[in-house]
């Protein structure tokens, strides 16, 4: 499975203070505007961030979230649990 | 004119007609020695590029003509007696566990004479990669090999030199609707052989369902980043913004 943060409007001063910050581990990528873009994101589209995107083993997005707090913690759990078996 | 130079003259002019005018310069070729099979030389020069991309010659090779193998000669070495016409000519071998072959050389021999054909081992293989999109065949396509983007080129996508063992292709396509994008993934390269790969590829959209969009971006250690890359994978992308 591959995790990925993404920023859109942030520079690094304030980036890399917040990884640290929170102790990231997972890779995070920056000045991401235009894979926001592409997946369709932002207030043009009405969803706002955060939000997440689950893409299966064959490259189909099989979910995506639109607000923070849309999916409990434990049924994002279950999605991916559910996604890495098939 | 004294007698010794007569004598001198004649023996000069007696020479010269024996080795010019009654017959051919000693070396010289006046016949095939069999008139039914006229043979001619080959000078078989190898070397072997190994996995760190240096290039070695290498003292001895298998060689395999008209797919017959002849044996293990040194290298370089002229092999003789061979027929006038065309031949087929490749070569092999082991280096550091591992085989390296050449591509089929294709060459004529001449009766008398020495052909030189110059030959490469190596590990790598060709690639041809064909899609289509929905019901059409793009005329070009956008080529990643194991996350390196080769660049755009015509469909079929032909793709040599590519090193042995196994690959993960994605190829895209535009047209004036829709994006396209197939991929795959465990694709075994055989050295100085052909592959061939043919994808369907699915319509690119950013709903679910859809085959996701490929992006890229670069993370705070300076490292891009591919969605396509990780295709085969469970793939969760967390959106966040600042402001």
């Amino acid at each position: 499975m591959t995790a990925l943060t993404l920023n859109m409007d942030a520079g690094m001063d304030w980036l890399l203070p917040y990884r640290t910050q929170y102790n990231l581990h997972i890779p995070l990528l920056h000045h991401a505007a235009a894979a926001f873009e592409r997946f369709h994101l932002g207030r043009q589209w009405q969803t706002v961030a955060p939000l997440y995107i689950l893409i299966d083993k064959r490259g189909v997005i099989r979910h995506r979230s639109f607000r923070q707090g849309s999916v409990t913690i434990e049924e994002l759990a279950q999605l991916v649990a559910q996604l890495v078996q098939e | 004119m004294s007698k010794a130079v007569i004598k001198a003259t004649c023996a000069v002019i007696f020479l010269a007609l024996l080795f010019f005018g009654c017959g051919s310069p000693p070396g010289a070729p006046t016949s095939p020695p069999n008139p039914t099979v006229w043979m001619g030389s080959l000078a078989v020069k190898v070397t072997l590029i190994d996995n760190q991309n240096q290039r070695i010659t290498p003292d001895s090779v298998w060689v395999v003509l008209n797919g017959d193998t002849l044996g293990l000669f040194p290298n370089p070495d002229t092999l003789t007696g061979i027929p006038e016409g065309t031949h087929t000519l490749r070569a092999y071998r082991e280096y550091a566990g591992l085989t390296y072959q050449s591509v089929a050389h294709i060459f004529f021999v001449t009766w008398n004479t020495v052909t030189t054909v110059t030959v490469e081992l190596t590990r790598s293989g060709v690639l041809i990669v064909s899609a289509v999109a929905g019901s059409v065949l793009p005329d070009s396509l956008l080529m990643k090999l194991d996350g390196d983007t080769l660049g755009w080129g015509a469909n079929p996508y032909i793709a040599s030199a590519v090193p042995m063992g196994e690959h993960k292709v994605v190829v895209s396509s535009v047209n004036s609707e829709q994006d396209w994008e197939g991929w795959k993934k465990g694709i075994s390269v055989t050295a100085a052989e052909t592959t061939r790969v043919n994808l369907a590829m699915d319509p690119v959209a950013p709903d679910s369902g859809w085959h996701a969009p490929d992006i890229a971006a670069m993370d705070l250690d300076g490292v891009n980043w591919s969605l396509s890359d990780h295709w085969g994978k469970v793939i969760f992308l967390y959106f966040f913004e600042h402001t």
